[in-house]
């Protein structure tokens, strides 16, 4: 059974309704009716009641824009069994139901977005997609419009792992009403946005949260070890290289190379075309006043930027990076 | 519930349709046997979100946090999305064609980015290449690209091959209605009038009026329209054809006297046969106003599954058209002059002319040296087997020339270079590449070069095949000629061609001296390339070419002398 309003909703454009079923049928062979009937009545409904509860007049505007990408999901496999991540599941089942205000306002690009973005944060290694859905579920009912959402999502997924969106970001929450940035950042109420985005502008390793720094500021202090061999789920055939390019940190594993982005909340790899990797000729000199903590093995590439050091050893295919600021 | 092939297919897919909601306990009969009416159909009206012709990216990378929002789900907005560029929504409206609107699609317009992959199938003879970079379907890029730029394109093949169909898509890429496009669609049949085809005198005018001008005239709707489809126009008879020839040609319509000024438009003409198989021979001039041809290749039957589908659900592509790639006027005039704005440089267009110099040369066909031509031949009424009979001394297997009874019109040439820089546009080039040429070319030619089929070359081993594949006949033409041009080594060793800059550079400042210099050495060159060479088109056109230099720099001269 269904709620009422879901029912009326589907009552009313049933034959439409029906013939998308049909068309996805075509585009989507493995499309299962029960697997799909399922998340009507266990993801679209929710939604559709809550919208209902508060602006009746949307719930079938709403109905309809969630069938109709419910159908791509189930179609896809993105949601139900043998999904790739939980992450669309639960932005369906916890954070959109949170907003039922936006989803009334603009039904098809909430949930669309909300679901891409699922999907992105779910999908990228290491990225915790829980904290995703949990800090938009948080501001979700601090946002003025749907493109306040959008940009309180951005913020959301960088500080879930996406480090490779943290500029686009940083600009996102700058957008936003300054008591609505400081929270998206999770920095302390009274905190001013302009000292935030400062400090963040500065250096990948400074934290919102702990405006002050950590204690032993200005050391040589490792923040995070990231990477790993192919075999256990890593990048990496063999052990990596790291070098700098352009402004921007290269790993070399044998005959690939990988641009890397990383921050407080976490790294990226992001796979090059040969004709991005130029110049990428790695070297093991430690910079001066540098003193390394032992490592496995012996150093065999040492890349860094003004905040940024990053290490390779020879018997590991981990990378460590430490902070210099 | 099994998921099996044929019948029970088909069982199974008519119970899915009300197996969802009535899972749902709603209530009501099944609905397919209903009559459904049409509604905004999603999936078919799904357009690609990615690149349609993406590019390796420029290091370095960068990020664009907007990104986030892009994912498997298609639609992320309630509102008009922005709008693409006109090149880009031009290769979704083609993405879009192929992969949803028709079925069966064939790959025959090829690229490569690397040595394709080529198979010998059978004896050997037949080869299937698998190209390595974005290939076309000519059946659906050929008509986008006349709508692009306004251009005649003339859809050949049996019965019930989806001529019609796809001229009707075109009608709706431009913003009409599938209702307005049936209704100004011209149905070429034996009996149709003038009047059928462009209007008719109000009858009461007829009656009243004392002048020819005050008669009013309902001219058809169609003439205004920006897409023209005239179906199975050669079923008409051959007066109406003079008709739809001066509204072609020159984009007016004429009834007692008056006037109308069509719109500039694209056109669609469909035939089922090409070869005066219809009720009516087709006028040449009318033919030749055509500016490309392509066939309505057969279905496949692998893809009957689809078909069956689009039965049962009751599509038709033209209803979905994704309002996403539908043009506006002002976009259409924008695209044209864009497409104009694309180079053809030099090495593509000297191959060009290469290629169109070797067919207008017939040696026996006068004395006198310009007249050496097909044409004259043809305007004589001389009979071109008694013409071959007397051309000796060449090579007629190895001169490209002698495959064709006819030249390369400068009409064919205008419309080879529109298409050529068409596709580049469509590719998202901004230079048109030889393989643009390459693979335009034969869908040009398909009716203005007309082959020889008696010729050395289609009765040597192997070509059998070209007496009736027009369009890979004119490609392997096209390759013959640029391996010609090659071996010339054209490219660097082109002394005609540096004669020709130089005057282009202008005569200011040239000075008596320098003028009989450059005649002399006219002459000396002439001299070279006569002796004892065998007259071939190319050649011949680079000596009518010194000729006019000749002629130039003499009138020069002679001014000189005058002063």
């Amino acid at each position: 059974m269904v709620s009422e309003s879901f029912e009326r909703a589907l009552r009313g454009s049933r034959e439409e309704l029906n013939a998308r079923f049909a068309e996805a049928r075509q585009q989507f062979p493995a499309l299962s009716a029960d697997a799909f009937t399922a998340f009507l009545r266990e993801a679209v409904d929710p939604l559709v009641q809550a919208v209902d509860a508060v602006c009746p007049e949307r719930a079938d505007a709403v109905g309809l824009a969630a069938y109709g990408i419910a159908l791509e999901l189930v179609g896809q496999r993105l949601v139900g069994a043998g999904a790739p991540d939980t992450a669309v599941e639960s932005t369906w089942r916890t954070l959109l139901p949170a907003m039922p205000q936006l989803l009334a306002a603009e039904p098809s690009r909430v949930i669309a977005s909300m679901t891409n973005a699922a999907h992105q944060v779910g999908t990228t290694p290491n990225a915790n997609a829980a904290a995703w859905v949990n800090d938009v579920t948080r501001l979700a009912p601090d946002c003025g419009g749907v493109d306040e959402l959008l940009r309180v999502g951005q913020v959301a997924a960088w500080r879930a792992g996406l480090a490779h969106f943290r500029q686009g970001a940083i600009g996102a929450a700058a957008a936003l009403p300054e008591t609505l940035a400081v929270k998206a950042v999770a920095a302390p109420a009274s905190s001013r946005w302009a000292d935030i985005e400062a400090g963040l502008r500065a250096s990948e390793w400074f934290d919102p949260a702990k405006p002050d720094g950590p204690d032993r500021k200005g050391a040589l202090r490792q923040v995070a070890t990231i990477g790993a061999f192919r075999g256990l789920g890593g990048q990496f055939i063999v052990p990596p290289r790291v070098t700098r390019v352009a402004g921007n940190f290269h790993v070399l594993s044998g005959d690939e190379t990988w641009l890397l982005t990383a921050d407080l909340y976490g790294a990226t790899f992001h796979r090059l075309v040969p004709n991005e990797t130029a110049a990428s000729r790695p070297v093991a000199t430690i910079p001066p006043a540098t003193r390394l903590p032992d490592g496995p093995g012996t150093v065999t590439s040492v890349a860094s930027s003004k905040t940024t050091l990053a290490v390779t050893w020879s018997l590991t295919h981990r990378i460590m990076l430490f902070a210099l600021s | 519930m099994t998921r099996a092939c044929g019948v029970q297919a088909l069982t199974y897919k008519r119970g899915y349709g009300s197996f969802v909601l009535s899972k749902i306990e709603i209530q009501n009969s099944p609905l397919p046997t209903a009559r459904r009416t049409v509604s905004p159909l999603k999936i078919f009206q799904r357009l690609s979100s990615a690149p349609t012709n993406p590019h390796t990216p420029e290091a370095p990378r960068t990020f664009d946090v907007a990104e986030l929002y892009r994912g498997p789900v298609a639609a992320t907005t309630d509102a008009d999305p922005a709008t693409p560029p006109l090149d880009e929504k031009l290769r979704q409206a083609y993405f879009w064609i192929v992969n949803t609107a028709i079925i069966s699609p064939h790959y025959d317009i090829e690229y490569n980015s690397v040595p394709p992959q080529s198979f010998a199938v059978g004896d050997g003879t037949s080869r299937l290449t698998l190209p390595s970079a974005q290939s076309y379907s000519g059946y659906v890029l050929l008509p986008l690209l006349t709508f692009a730029t306004r251009r005649k394109c003339l859809f050949i093949g049996g019965p019930g091959r989806g001529k019609t169909a796809s001229a009707l898509l075109m009608g709706v890429l431009a913003g009409y209605s599938v209702r307005d496009v049936r209704r100004a669609m011209q149905h070429g049949h034996p009996q149709m009038t003038i009047a059928d085809l462009l209007g008719t005198p109000l009858p009461a005018d007829l009656v009243a009026a004392q002048r020819i001008e005050d008669i009013r005239i309902s001219w058809r709707a169609w003439l205004g329209m920006r897409v023209k489809i005239v179906d199975e126009y050669n079923r008409i008879p051959t007066r109406t054809q003079s008709a739809l020839l001066t509204v072609m040609a020159d984009n007016y319509a004429e009834v007692l006297d008056h006037i109308y000024e069509c719109p500039e438009s694209a056109w669609f003409l469909t035939a089922n046969d090409d070869k005066g198989g219809g009720t009516y021979q087709v006028i040449e001039a009318l033919r030749d106003r055509i500016d490309v041809i392509v066939q309505a290749l057969a279905f496949n039957p692998r893809f009957l599954s689809d078909l069956l589908a689009r039965i049962e659900e009751r599509i038709r592509p033209e209803e979905v058209v994704p309002r996403q790639i539908v043009f506006t006027e002002s976009e259409v005039d924008r695209m044209q002059q864009t497409i104009l704005a694309v180079a053809l440089r030099e090495p593509v267009r000297r191959r060009i002319e290469f290629f169109a110099s070797q067919f207008e040369l017939c040696d026996v066909a006068a004395d006198q040296f310009e007249y050496k031509t097909k044409d004259t031949a043809r305007l004589a009424g001389a009979e071109w087997h008694t013409l071959v009979a007397r051309d000796t001394g060449r090579d007629r297997l190895k001169d490209l020339g002698c495959q064709t009874t006819n030249g390369v019109s400068v009409r064919a040439l205008q419309t080879l270079i529109h298409y050529a820089k068409a596709i580049a546009y469509f590719r998202g080039n901004a230079v048109v590449e030889l393989e643009d040429v390459r693979q335009i070319l034969p869908f040009v030619l398909h009716d203005k070069l007309a082959p020889d089929l008696d010729a050395p070359f289609f009765e040597a081993a192997g070509n059998g095949a070209f007496r009736t594949d027009r369009i890979g006949w004119l490609r392997r033409v096209f390759d013959l000629s640029c391996a010609e041009y090659d071996q010339l080594d054209l490219d660097r060793e082109d002394t005609v061609g540096a004669l020709i800059a130089e005057l282009r550079r202008g005569l200011e400042g040239v000075n008596e001296r320098q003028v009989r210099d450059r005649l002399t050495r006219i002459e000396r060159l002439v001299g070279e390339l006569t002796k004892g060479r065998k007259l071939y088109g190319h050649l011949y056109d680079d000596l009518l070419v010194l000729k006019y230099l000749h002629q130039r720099y003499t009138n020069y001269l002679r001014w000189f002398e005058a002063r």
